[in-house]
């Protein structure tokens, strides 16, 4: 549990190797006359297999920075590499595959799709995509992961029927279902209760060890850090601790 | 295989209010339009019958010029009606039937004055009246023209071509005070009123007849029409055995233009073949008038159903733009987001139209059942409307009603799937 001496070795690595590189990365809002520097320069890489905290008090740009790295929005200057690719030139369709393929997320309020079923939410993000594997093979994977998060008994009810608990191992296993490289995950604790927060936690990191799948987690919440191998501090755009 | 038509159909059920107001503009739509369809059927098809069976006939036969001459003196184109030519006509592949009929003009003259109070008299109707009567073989011009004489509203008909009878329009019976039959008929043959009629070198000729019947018409028809039997006008007007033409039916008026040619090649130059529509062309105007009228309404009506269709599908996509910014997250590509509210607008179209219709359909079976009793314009007797609608206008109706809310949905799918994620992701 050395945060500082993993992330030292990630560096000394080969820089190619890590998924996350990240170089001056600047986001600026327009808000009509005035501008908002969300991002001011941020320097940052992540390594595979890292679960890694992105602590920061609210405003501060964690949910910006998530988003430029979720290849969900662009950053206004600055550089990104995913997986070693560059990813800002990419049209909406192309963006969606890298999603589809190599990102899973993890929101704040969960968002499942809430006409979807438990087994439904999990498999849509593999359903929707161009090749597929078998249905048996879907579901039995499906079934598996369900297992693994502690839903086998609700594999048929709707997100309503849930408690926030539930649905955020819905969303979680939604995440995994693809076999991304990245998990991202903004403030998934903060619509729980602590005990349940803790819960969840666990299960990221105990899914994050068995998976080897990397983890990013964006919190306002100090009491997560004690949780995690390593921990990014985040002020005003700025990374201020790493 | 996709998610995407169950999850379209299940998003139907999500705010179920707005659906169900969506829907039933769809079903109040399409039902209405049914129901006025099953109607102007009715009313078409009852038109259209008024004039194959009781006005001009399907087809009619007629000396060569007699059709624009009519107006002259068409006693002058009158011809024999022989066995030979019947048995002609008869043996033409898709006649039914035929009716030698010598149409003629006259003046018709009540004796009796209509009041004995001078003042009345002063202000009366005058008491003759121009006719143009047909006179006919009631036998035979009863199965070319069932329809004229269901319009017999007092009396009846004479039996037989030899008969003095006559009937005439209950419009020209009445100013001259022959329109009650059971007094005519008690009366003796010295007050019957007198036919004068010009034969062919314009001598006028006249004889007593009696009104035995009163024409009333469900559709605007010429009130100065009478009947009158053949035999008795033939030897009036000294033509023996001379017709000015026969009405034929077939056994389905859309052999009408076959029958046509053939009769035109068998029987000659001499005689000269006419359609109902070459006849009555203002009828065939009307009708196909009535259909684009008709179709400028379906159009009106469709343009609003589809306007609810967009306005439902637009609140829609608004009510679920982070679900839309989820699924962006997630790898949806735009093409699905598309797809999957097209495919809703065409659920919801097509849920609209099989109910709507189905409603519409029910009303006009029972409609249909019950017979419809309105009065036509211009007419005397009371129309009964059976409504129906065609197997092709309930598939067109509801393909269109799909497709048309599918389209429409593109604008509305459009917008979705040109949201951009983050800002998606973070509407409430
Ligand atoms: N779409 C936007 N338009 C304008 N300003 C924004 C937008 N999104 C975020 N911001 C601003 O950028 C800063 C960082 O926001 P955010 O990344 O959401 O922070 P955090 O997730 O850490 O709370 C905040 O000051 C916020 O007001
Ligand atoms: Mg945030």
């Amino acid at each position: 549990m050395n945060s500082s001496n993993s992330s030292l070795n990630a560096l000394v690595k080969d820089q190619s190797k890590n998924l996350i590189e990240i170089h001056n990365l600047k986001k600026i809002y327009q808000l009509g006359k005035t501008t908002v520097e969300a991002l001011r320069g941020v320097d940052f890489s992540v390594a595979e297999g890292e679960f890694t905290v992105v602590l920061g008090p609210s405003g501060s740009g964690k949910t910006t920075l998530l988003n430029i790295i979720g290849c969900l929005d662009r950053a206004s200057s600055g550089s990104y590499l995913l997986d070693g690719e560059d990813v800002s030139n990419r049209d909406f369709n192309d963006l969606a595959e890298v999603r589809n393929y190599k990102i899973g997320f993890i929101f704040q309020n969960f968002n499942l799709i809430p006409v979807l079923n438990v087994i439904e939410n999990i498999e849509f993000p593999c359903l929707v995509r161009k090749e597929q594997e078998s249905r048996a093979q879907l579901r039995e994977r499906v079934r598996a992961l369900c297992a693994e998060v502690g839903l086998e008994r609700f594999m048929k009810h709707k997100p309503d029927e849930l408690s926030g608990g539930q649905r955020q191992r819905v969303a979680i296993a939604r995440a995994l279902i693809t076999q991304p490289r990245l998990v991202l995950a903004d403030e998934p604790t903060a619509n729980l209760d602590s005990n349940t927060s803790d819960q969840i936690l666990e299960l990221m990191q105990r899914l994050n060890r068995d998976h080897a799948t990397t983890f990013l987690f964006a919190t306002h919440d100090p009491r997560v850090m004690d949780l995690a191998r390593r921990t990014v501090r985040i002020k005003d755009g700025m990374v201020v601790a790493n | 295989m996709s998610p995407l038509f169950s999850m379209s159909f299940r998003n139907l059920t999500r705010n179920r209010r707005r659906t169900l107001l969506a829907l039933g503009a769809v079903v109040v739509g399409l039902c209405a339009l049914t129901l006025l369809r099953g109607f102007v059927n009715a009313v078409r098809q009852a038109q259209l019958a008024a004039t194959l069976y009781g006005t001009t006939g399907m087809l009619q036969i007629h000396h060569k010029g007699y059709v624009k001459n009519v107006l002259s003196n068409p006693l002058d184109l009158a011809f024999e009606d022989s066995l030979q030519l019947r048995k002609t006509i008869l043996s033409t592949a898709h006649v039914l039937a035929l009716s030698p009929r010598l149409q003629f003009s006259g003046s018709l003259s009540a004796t009796e004055p209509l009041s004995s109070n001078p003042q009345e008299l002063a202000n009366s109707e005058p008491k003759t009246t121009f006719l143009s009567a047909n006179a006919v073989d009631p036998e035979l011009d009863r199965k070319v023209m069932p329809q004229l004489y269901e319009w017999v509203i007092a009396g009846q008909v004479f039996t037989n071509a030899s008969d003095s009878a006559f009937v005439v329009h209950r419009d020209i019976a009445g100013p001259l005070g022959i329109d009650d039959i059971s007094q005519n008929l008690a009366q003796p043959k010295e007050q019957w009123p007198v036919l004068l009629a010009p034969d062919k070198e314009g001598a006028l000729s006249g004889d007593a007849l009696q009104i035995s019947g009163l024409l009333g018409s469900a559709v605007p028809t010429d009130k100065r029409l009478a009947l009158a039997p053949l035999k008795t006008i033939q030897r009036l007007l000294k033509m023996e055995n001379q017709i000015t033409e026969y009405v034929v039916r077939l056994d389905d008026v859309v052999h009408a233009e076959i029958v046509q040619t053939e009769l035109t090649s068998r029987l000659g130059d001499k005689f000269e073949v006419s359609r109902w529509d070459e006849l009555a062309p203002f009828i065939k105007d009307l009708l196909s008038n009535v259909d684009k009228i008709f179709g400028y309404i379906t159009a009106v009506f469709l343009l609003v159903i589809m306007l609810g269709i967009v306005n439902s599908m637009f609140m829609n996509v608004m009510e679920r733009v982070r679900e839309i910014g989820t699924m962006m997250a997630l790898g949806i590509r735009r093409g699905y987001i598309l797809s999957l509210f097209v495919l809703e607008g065409a659920f919801l179209g097509a849920l609209g139209a099989l109910l709507g219709l189905s409603v519409g359909v029910l009303i006009v079976f029972v409609a249909s059942r019950i017979g419809i009793r309105i009065p036509a314009p211009g007419s005397t007797i009371k129309f009964v409307l059976h409504p129906f609608v065609t197997q092709k206008f309930l598939f067109d109706s509801f393909v269109f009603t799909t497709c048309g809310a599918a389209f429409v949905s593109l604008w509305p799918a459009f917008r979705a799937s040109r949201l951009r994620p983050v800002e998606a992701l973070s509407a409430v």
